[in-house]
Formats: C-alpha cells, sequence, structure tokens
C-alpha cells in the first residue's frame, strides 16, 4: 500500500498549501479582542477619483497610520460602480468593511440599519461650534442623528479657457452672467473648420442627473420637497424641462456642445485645449492645478435669469454598523474631521468643513483670480443637490441615466423623456 | 482514434489525377492570397495596439493614424507599471492559475480513470449527468455559488477561484477519459501481476502515459484561468489580491478617470503577452493535438 | 487482501476503487453543479438581498421578471447577438477550416496564425476592440475611409453599439476552427477517391462528402457555440457597460447587475432560470433534429 501513502502525503501537502492560501487570504481586520494595545486593522472602501486625487487619499491614510500606532487603516479603492457593490458584498460577508467613504447609494444600507449611528460620538468628541451645522443637516437621516461625518463641501464652478477667450474677443465670464451670458460667448468661442468643428465653446459636463437639476434648482425646481424618502419624484416640472431644454440645444440647436460622436472625433477635452468651458464640479482643480500648460480661469456658477443657487454636496466618511473595532473608526473620522482639515485646506482638493480651516483657506500660488468667490460663495446660496432613497441607485440605473442617454442623443424630446422618467422612477421608487 | 490519437494528424487528403495540372496550380495561388489575407486580418489588431502602446498621448488621437511612433515611446510601459501594480497583478494571476492547474490536472485525470475503466454500478449514469452539465450556463449556478462561498468566509480570497478546479470539470474529464479508453489493458494486467494497485496503476501507468492530454489541458486551463474575468470580478475587493485581468479592467477606470489609452493599450499588450509566448511555445499541441479531443467519440 | 472477506469479491473491490476515482467528480458535481442548480431554484422564489434571510414570495419574482422592460431588451439583445454570431461564426470557421485544410507548404505556419486570437479573450482582447472601433480614430474606420467611405459611429449610435461585439467575436473563431479541422482530417480519404472516379466534381464532392461527414462537428459546434453566445459578459461589461441606452445589455450583464448592483438574489436567480430553460429548449430542438441533419459513419470504432 506503498502508493496509497504517496498519494495520501500528495493529498495532505496539497491541503496544507491551501491553508497557506486561505491564510494569504487575509481575514485582517477581524482581530477579534479589542484590547488597546492591540493593532487593529480597519478595512476602508472608496472610490477613485483619478490619479490626481487618488494620492492624496492615499497620503491621507498614511499619514493617519503613522500617527496612530495601534491602528491601521487599510484603504481599497474601487471604480465607482463597483465600490458600492464591494461595500454591500462586504456587509453580507463576515468579513465586512468598517469605513466606507460616502455616497448617495449607500443610503440603502442605512435603511436596512447597516450604517452606525455616529451622534453619540459627535456628542462626546466633537465641538459643533467649529462647523457649520446646518449644511450638515442633510446628513442627519432621521431627522437628529448624523450617519455620515462630513469631511468636505463640494461645489460647481464654471471652468474657462483665458487663450480661447482673447483669441475670440469675449470677456472673461463674470459672477454677472447668467445662462443667456453662458449661450453667447459659447457660441463665439465654437471654431469651425469646414462641416467639422475643432473647438467647442463648451460641453455637456452637466448631463449626469445632479448637473441638469443643478440648473432645475435655480430656477427653483426640486424632485420633491423632502430628500429623504420621498415618496414621489417630480421630474415632469416646468424647470426640469427648462434645464434639459436649455442643455440639448446647447448640441443640437446652437450647435456649441458636441454630442457624443463628435466628443469622440474632438480627441480632447478641456484639459488638452479643445472645449472653451463648462461648468463642473470644483473636484476637477485636483487635476487642473497639476496642469501647468493651460491657462485657465474660474468663475461663479452663472445665473438663471437673476437667481443663483449653487448646489453643494458633501464628502464624508460612514462607519459600518457590522465593524468590530467602532472607537478606532471613529478615530479615524473624528481625525479627518479635525486634524486633517488643516492639511485639506492646503491642499486646496476639497473645501474643509472646519470653520478654521475653512479661514485658512488661502488662495494658492496656482489659482487664478476669482478663485476664492467662484468656490466659496456658494455658502450664500447653496443647496444640497443629493436625493436620498433606497432605490435611487436603481431607479438612476435603469430609468434616469438611459432616458437622459436619448435625450443627448437627440433621439427623444425632453417633453416625452420627463413623462417617461417621471412614470419609471416612481414606479420603481414605490416597490415595496 | 486509437493509441497514437494525440499525434495523429493525416495530412489532406491528396488526390489522385490531378496532381500538376494548371487549375490546381492556380487554385494553390489563390489559396495563398486568402490565407495572406485572412492573415492581415488576424495580426493587424495586434500591430494597432503595439502601435498604439508606443505612441506619445498627443499622438493617438490624430487621423488618419501614423502606424510607426517616432519617437517610440518604450517609457509607456514604465509609466504604466508605476500607475498601477501591474506587476503584483501578475504575481496574483500566477498563483491563481498554478492551483488551478494542479487541481484540474488532478481531478479530472483522476476521476476519468474511473470513468474510463472500473466499473462500478451507476458509473454511466454519472457520466452522462456529467456531461449534460456542460450545457449548463454558468451564469445559473454564479448567484447560489457565491452565496455559498460567501457562508464560508472565502469572499475575498483566491479560494473561491481555486477550489472549484480541484473537482474536475466535465469537459476536461471527457478528454481524459477518451484518451484513457484508447490504452490497451495488457499494461495494466502486467502492472497488477507485479503487485501494482489500482492508485499505482493510475499513478505510474496512466498518468505517464497521458502526457499529451494533459499537456493539452493544462494548456487551455492557464488560458481559461488567466482570462478569467468574472470570477475575480465577483470574488475579489483587495487591492493586493487582484488578478491582472481584473486589474485591468479597474486601469480602464470610470468616466471620471479614464486613462490615457496609449497607457491603457501598454497594459494590454502586457496582460497578452503570457498566452501568446505560452501559444507559441506549445503551438503543436494547438494546432496538431486538437484533433484528437475526438468530438467523434 | 481480497481474501481476508468472501463479500470483498473482486468487482466489488473494483466498483470501491471506482468510486473513489470518481469522488471528485461527483463532489463537483453535487457541489458546484446540482447543489446550485436546486438552490438557484429555491431562490428564484424568494426575495433575497444576503443581508437578511431569504423571504419566500412565490411566483412573484417570474412575474416581475415577464413585465420587466429591461429583461426582455435584454433578451433581444443576447437573441441577436447569438442568431448573428453563431450561424456567422460556424459558416467563416469551416471556411477557415477548409482552407486552412489544404496541404501545401506553409500551411502550419498559417494554421498558427489563425489560432492565435483564440488564445485570448476577456478583458485585454474587449479593450483593444473598443479602440479598434473607436469612430473617429479607430482602426476600422480607418479602414472603412481608404475605400472613400465614412465609418459608422461605432458604440455610439445604439443601432450599431452590437455589431462590433459580433466582429470581434469572428476574430476569435480559431476555437471551432480548429474542431472543423480536426473533423476534415478525420474523413477517410477513400471516400474522395471513389468520388473522384464517379468523376464528382469539388462542389459534390463537398456537399455529398464533406458536409455530411462533417455534420457531428458541426453539431458540437452550433451547441458549444449558442451556449456561449447566451452567456456573453465581458463585452458588454468592459466595452459598453450595457449602453448606449441598453443597447448591448445581454443577459448575463442584466443577471449580474440584479445580483450584485442592486442585490435582488432572489430576482437575479429566476432571470438565470429562465436564460437556462431557453439554452436547454434551443440545445433539445437542436438535438431532437440532429437525426435529420447530422450522419453518423455506421462502422464508427468506439470505445465505449
Amino acid at each position: 500500500m506503498f502508493r496509497k501513502r504517496k498519494l495520501a502525503s500528495v493529498l495532505v501537502v496539497v491541503l496544507a498549501l491551501s491553508s497557506v492560501l486561505y491564510g494569504c487570504g487575509g481575514n485582517s481586520g477581524n482581530g477579534g479582542s479589542g484590547s488597546k494595545d492591540e493593532k487593529v486593522t480597519l478595512n476602508f472602501i472608496r472610490w477613485s477619483n483619478g490619479p490626481a486625487l487618488d494620492e492624496e487619499e492615499k497620503d491621507k491614510v498614511k499619514r493617519f497610520n503613522d500617527t496612530h500606532p495601534n491602528i491601521q487603516v487599510k484603504m481599497t479603492l474601487l471604480p465607482w460602480d463597483e465600490t458600492f457593490k464591494k461595500i454591500e458584498m462586504s456587509l453580507a460577508s463576515n468579513s465586512p468593511v468598517d469605513l466606507f467613504y460616502w455616497d448617495v447609494p449607500a443610503y440603502a444600507w442605512y435603511k436596512k440599519g447597516l450604517m452606525k449611528n455616529l451622534q453619540p460620538y459627535f456628542d462626546r468628541d466633537l465641538k459643533m461650534a467649529d462647523y457649520d451645522e446646518k449644511l450638515f443637516e442633510p446628513f442627519k437621516f432621521d431627522g437628529s442623528n448624523m450617519y455620515v461625518a462630513p469631511e468636505n463641501y463640494q461645489t460647481l464652478v464654471l471652468y474657462y479657457n483665458k487663450d480661447m477667450f482673447d483669441k475670440a474677443g469675449v470677456a472673461y465670464p463674470s459672477e454677472n452672467w447668467n445662462w443667456d451670458d453662458y449661450l453667447d460667448a459659447a457660441k463665439k468661442l465654437t471654431i469651425k473648420d469646414g462641416d467639422k468643428t475643432v473647438q467647442f465653446g463648451t460641453t455637456m459636463s452637466l448631463g449626469a442627473w445632479w448637473g441638469w437639476m443643478a440648473l432645475s434648482q435655480e430656477q427653483g425646481g426640486a424632485l420633491a420637497p423632502n430628500i429623504h424618502d420621498p415618496e414621489k419624484l417630480s421630474f415632469n416640472t416646468p424647470e426640469t424641462k427648462n434645464a434639459l431644454q436649455y442643455l440639448q440645444d446647447l448640441i443640437y440647436k446652437h450647435h456649441v456642445a458636441p454630442d457624443a460622436a463628435q466628443a469622440s472625433a474632438l480627441g480632447g477635452d478641456f484639459l488638452t485645449g479643445k472645449i472653451a468651458m463648462y461648468v463642473g464640479g470644483d473636484w476637477d482643480l485636483g487635476s487642473l492645478k497639476e496642469k501647468k500648460d493651460l491657462n485657465w480661469g474660474i468663475a461663479t456658477m452663472p445665473k438663471w435669469g437673476d437667481q443663483r443657487v449653487v448646489p453643494y454636496w458633501m464628502g464624508g466618511y460612514a462607519m459600518t454598523e457590522k465593524t468590530k473595532h467602532p472607537d478606532q473608526a471613529w478615530e479615524f473620522i473624528k481625525w479627518t474631521m479635525t486634524e486633517n482639515q488643516e492639511t485639506l485646506a492646503k491642499q486646496q482638493s476639497w473645501i474643509p468643513v472646519n470653520k478654521t480651516a475653512l479661514s485658512k483657506v488661502e488662495t494658492p500660488a496656482w489659482a487664478p483670480e476669482g478663485y476664492q468667490d467662484s468656490r466659496f460663495d456658494w455658502m450664500k446660496y447653496g443647496i444640497i443637490g443629493d436625493i436620498y432613497h433606497l432605490r435611487w441607485r436603481e431607479a438612476q440605473d435603469k430609468a434616469i441615466s438611459p432616458i437622459v442617454d436619448q435625450i443627448f442623443a437627440n433621439k427623444i424630446t425632453v417633453d416625452d423623456a420627463l413623462k417617461q422618467m417621471d412614470d419609471q422612477v416612481n414606479e420603481i421608487i414605490s416597490k415595496k | 482514434m486509437n493509441t497514437n490519437a494525440v499525434t495523429q494528424t493525416r495530412n489532406a487528403p491528396v488526390r489522385a489525377g490531378l496532381s500538376r495540372s494548371q487549375s490546381e496550380r492556380l487554385s494553390t495561388w489563390f489559396s495563398y492570397l486568402l490565407l495572406v489575407l485572412g492573415s492581415i486580418v488576424i495580426l493587424v489588431p495586434f500591430a494597432w495596439m503595439l502601435s498604439t502602446s508606443l505612441k506619445l498621448k498627443a499622438d493617438v488621437y490624430i487621423f488618419p493614424p501614423q502606424w510607426i511612433p517616432k519617437p517610440m515611446q518604450w517609457h509607456n510601459y514604465v509609466e504604466a507599471f508605476t500607475t498601477f501594480p501591474f506587476g503584483l497583478y501578475t504575481y496574483n494571476s500566477i498563483i491563481i492559475v498554478v492551483f488551478v492547474l494542479i487541481g484540474t490536472l488532478f481531478s479530472c485525470s483522476f476521476s476519468a480513470y474511473g470513468f474510463s475503466r472500473l466499473n462500478a454500478p451507476g458509473r454511466n449514469f454519472i457520466f452522462m449527468v456529467l456531461l449534460a452539465t456542460m450545457m449548463l450556463p454558468s451564469a445559473v449556478t454564479m448567484v447560489p455559488i457565491y452565496l455559498f462561498f460567501n457562508k464560508l468566509g472565502w469572499v475575498d480570497t483566491f479560494l473561491p477561484l481555486i477550489i472549484p478546479a480541484w473537482f474536475g470539470s466535465a469537459f476536461f474529464i471527457f478528454m481524459m477519459r477518451q484518451f484513457f479508453m484508447g490504452i490497451p489493458y495488457e499494461l495494466e494486467d502486467s502492472a497488477r501481476i507485479d503487485g501494482c494497485s489500482t492508485y499505482g496503476i493510475w499513478a505510474r501507468i496512466m498518468v505517464p502515459l497521458s502526457k499529451p492530454v494533459l499537456v493539452t489541458v493544462a494548456v487551455f486551463t492557464f488560458m481559461g484561468t488567466w482570462n478569467d474575468f468574472m470570477g475575480p470580478l465577483i470574488y475579489l475587493t483587495d487591492e493586493n489580491k487582484r488578478t491582472l485581468a481584473l486589474g485591468l479592467s479597474y486601469f480602464q477606470g470610470s468616466a471620471r478617470s479614464a486613462p490615457d489609452l496609449h497607457l491603457l493599450m501598454a497594459a494590454s499588450l502586457y496582460a497578452i503577452a503570457p498566452c501568446v509566448i505560452l501559444y507559441f511555445l506549445c503551438q503543436k499541441i494547438f494546432v496538431k493535438g486538437m484533433v484528437f479531443t475526438g468530438v467523434k467519440g | 487482501m481480497n481474501t481476508k472477506k468472501k463479500w470483498w469479491t473482486r468487482s466489488r473491490l473494483e466498483a470501491l476503487d471506482g468510486y473513489v476515482f470518481m469522488t471528485p467528480a461527483i463532489l463537483g458535481l453535487l457541489f458546484f453543479m446540482l447543489g446550485p442548480i436546486g438552490a438557484s431554484a429555491y431562490f428564484s422564489f424568494t426575495e433575497y438581498d444576503i443581508l437578511s434571510t431569504p423571504k419566500w414570495v412565490g411566483l412573484d419574482n417570474y412575474i416581475n421578471l415577464f413585465q420587466d422592460s429591461l429583461f426582455w431588451q435584454s433578451l433581444k439583445v443576447t437573441m441577436i447577438y447569438s442568431v448573428v454570431s453563431v450561424p456567422l461564426g460556424l459558416t467563416v470557421s469551416l471556411a477557415l477550416a477548409l482552407l486552412l485544410n489544404k496541404n501545401i507548404r506553409g500551411i502550419f505556419v498559417f494554421r498558427t496564425i489563425f489560432y492565435l486570437p483564440a488564445v485570448m479573450s476577456g478583458v485585454a482582447v474587449a479593450l483593444l476592440w473598443k479602440w479598434i472601433f473607436n469612430p473617429d480614430f479607430g482602426l476600422i474606420n480607418w479602414a472603412i475611409s481608404l475605400l472613400g467611405f465614412e465609418g459608422p459611429k461605432w458604440f455610439i449610435d445604439e443601432e450599431w453599439a452590437l455589431p462590433p461585439i459580433i466582429i470581434m467575436s469572428l476574430w476569435g473563431v480559431g476555437g471551432s476552427m480548429l474542431v472543423y479541422l480536426a473533423g476534415l482530417q478525420g474523413i477517410p480519404t477513400d471516400l474522395y477517391e471513389a468520388a473522384e472516379i464517379d468523376g464528382a466534381n469539388k462542389r459534390k464532392q463537398f456537399r455529398n462528402i464533406t458536409l455530411p461527414m462533417l455534420s457531428p462537428v458541426i453539431f458540437f459546434n452550433l451547441i458549444t457555440g449558442i451556449i456561449g453566445a447566451l452567456q456573453v459578459f465581458t463585452e458588454g461589461f468592459i466595452m459598453t457597460q450595457g449602453g448606449p441606452n441598453n443597447a448591448t445589455l445581454f443577459s448575463v450583464l442584466y443577471l449580474y447587475r440584479n445580483a450584485f448592483s442592486y442585490l435582488q438574489m432572489g430576482y437575479a436567480s429566476a432571470l438565470a432560470w429562465v436564460l437556462f430553460l431557453i439554452i436547454l429548449a434551443f440545445t433539445l430542438i437542436i438535438f431532437k433534429s440532429s437525426p435529420m441533419w447530422v450522419f453518423y459513419e455506421g462502422n464508427r470504432r468506439s470505445g465505449k
């Protein structure tokens, strides 16, 4: 039976090897006990924002780990779409993620009781006078408790290419601009070569729902009176219609913004000097500030008529209900809201939430004039640009995005699109 | 389709009579023309990939395209490697492939021997069921198997990608069974007389004799595992555990952070290279050895 | 050893050994095939988000599925893809196999080249073809422009989103081509010799010898082709994310989204089962029809 033994030993080796594999298959993070001196690993998942911003995030985590010897934050960066899948899957597994970076789809987990109430920690450790608490309201999902710890604000600004404006003899955008001025300028900034457009005045940067909703909000439009768990969302409103019509017209009526095909044919974007101006997130500053060869400027988002409402969003960290190390996870969250705020102010990629840090934000060397006003004035007329609903993600994927695709492909009128959107989205969100 | 099935490649029928006639020569030239055209269609995409991967960023979007980049940007490969840890991903892919290979070869040849040589009640029924599962779309089993591995706590480890390979694969078992059935019984009988157990026969006679089929299975398994995307996509999260295919798909990123095409092509070419190299090393197995997969049973 | 007990007859021992040898396959069958199919059937009658326990909902998932326009869209996309790409792939690979079966110099080199794309698949290839089909700077539209036409807006126009994926699938037909080649080389030469003596021309020989003799191989390629086509995922996921406007929303991609994006495991299982039944129906139809067109040699040597 010598052979059999040999076989058996092979099997033993194989089993041993697979246990090695399992071992290296890191179920780190399950330190089990939470004793003080033991080093705790926190699993943290967030989405990637492109190389420039990712570097800053990695640096942030590294600085935290360096100054907190007992806590090791282990960050995993994923494409946006994958992030929420993976967090969700991990919540269903027995090694749940401890920390994650917030975005709207995560509201579903709050509804399922998977997000930790942070209010007790806020009460214990934070001086609320340091923050503009009114702006934090949206994160009080149940009306009184904070579930996400805001770390930064985000808003919309107008970016423009100074060289192109100079060349076309168009005055730089001012804070008095409204969307009509924007359109006029875009027309002058669009350059054709034969029947091919080689430079577009603007681009479809507001094509995502938060973009065109911002335009609707400027006119006083809103998807629902209450952003938390709305029972019905109203897409088919005059304000939203105006907003989407304006955007669709930029492409198909005025030909100042490329459609999908033209955008691809352009072989470039604002960064590579093919687009004269656009309204986009201030998070784009992260990559723009590295762009030494582009003579760019910044201005406040245009008004609608004479009204200005600028949307803002908040970025921040949240903790899962299942985390085995809530205290250590809070330690990291607190650090991002306090100690790290000044670094955030220096880096300038994100607007800090801490008032002291905010007051220390200086205009950096790379920033063009108008930087302060355009980036920080929104606090006067800011309005949150979010909707929190269990099925918002599904509604977005299944109904909103495909229909908006059709609007910007000129396959459907804005009227019809919004009617369809109203029906389909409300059907999805009314499912139990 | 017997013993030498693997190396058996008969040449195409040589037709008697018409051997050197003009029409024959014409048809040969016509064949060459088609073959060369076909080869161009097959190879040009690779050239395109290589060309893009060596361009300056600004030269990628030039129309009509410039085929030979000047100067060649070999640096692109370095840059792709520094933005993304492709070395680590390669290592992960290799680890997975190695364990999948061992598992597949062992489990398939082991099972196939049972199915081909040892009479046991119900054997043929089990084999038919096994063959029937080849028709089963993996999408049907994807969700329950995920839930199963999740229960075991194996999500975000390599185990869900490796362990199934240790439990045979219908197609490869079928292949090996066909092969084993072609090995003469005399060899086994004499080994048995020499005191060899059934397991000894499997290990000392069947496995060594089936080297050609094992190599074929190994090569196919390598390709399949190396290129697998859905498995890693579903099971792996940790940045340090990503495979090359998964890493590459994340390198493509989202709309907000699309990488530059020249880097993407450099990375893609790198991901494909091992398959191409293995293919050229083992082309005889592919091109000649396929004959014996014996669809006709 | 065998004499310890009379009960352990030689054949019983052999059976025991047989089961031991078959163990990996049997366990695999239970754990990774039959078990999951059963589980999938069960989940398809539940509402299950993994985070809480499954809730029995009866036929709800199936009823919702048949009212779900995206389900129908995904089915449509998958069907169009299969119905076009499978026959096209079968024809092209047969043509290539016939070409490569010629006994001419250097044919081995060509065989090597023609099979090359088949060893690659997945993400890298999808990325490559996405770039090749770039409407403005891609290889294909450049080639079309050389002919003096303007290429379509691949992946941007809804109508032109699926065709590139089908064309790309043709590039990788090397697998079925090789199977054909193997089949061709298994056709006894004497059949052709006899036909030649009877004065049959090449076309007749192809129709009356090659095709019938090859029919089992065609049968095999057809079945595997259909199963493969109905399960396309990576292309849709990497190249188009199912867009534009769901024009490339393959069934498995939709299944994946339901399971892993919306955590609707029950709904996804119902979708999987419907897909399974469709594949089963296709396979059965082909099997049932096979006596009409698949020709098996009467004298085939079989080891069974």
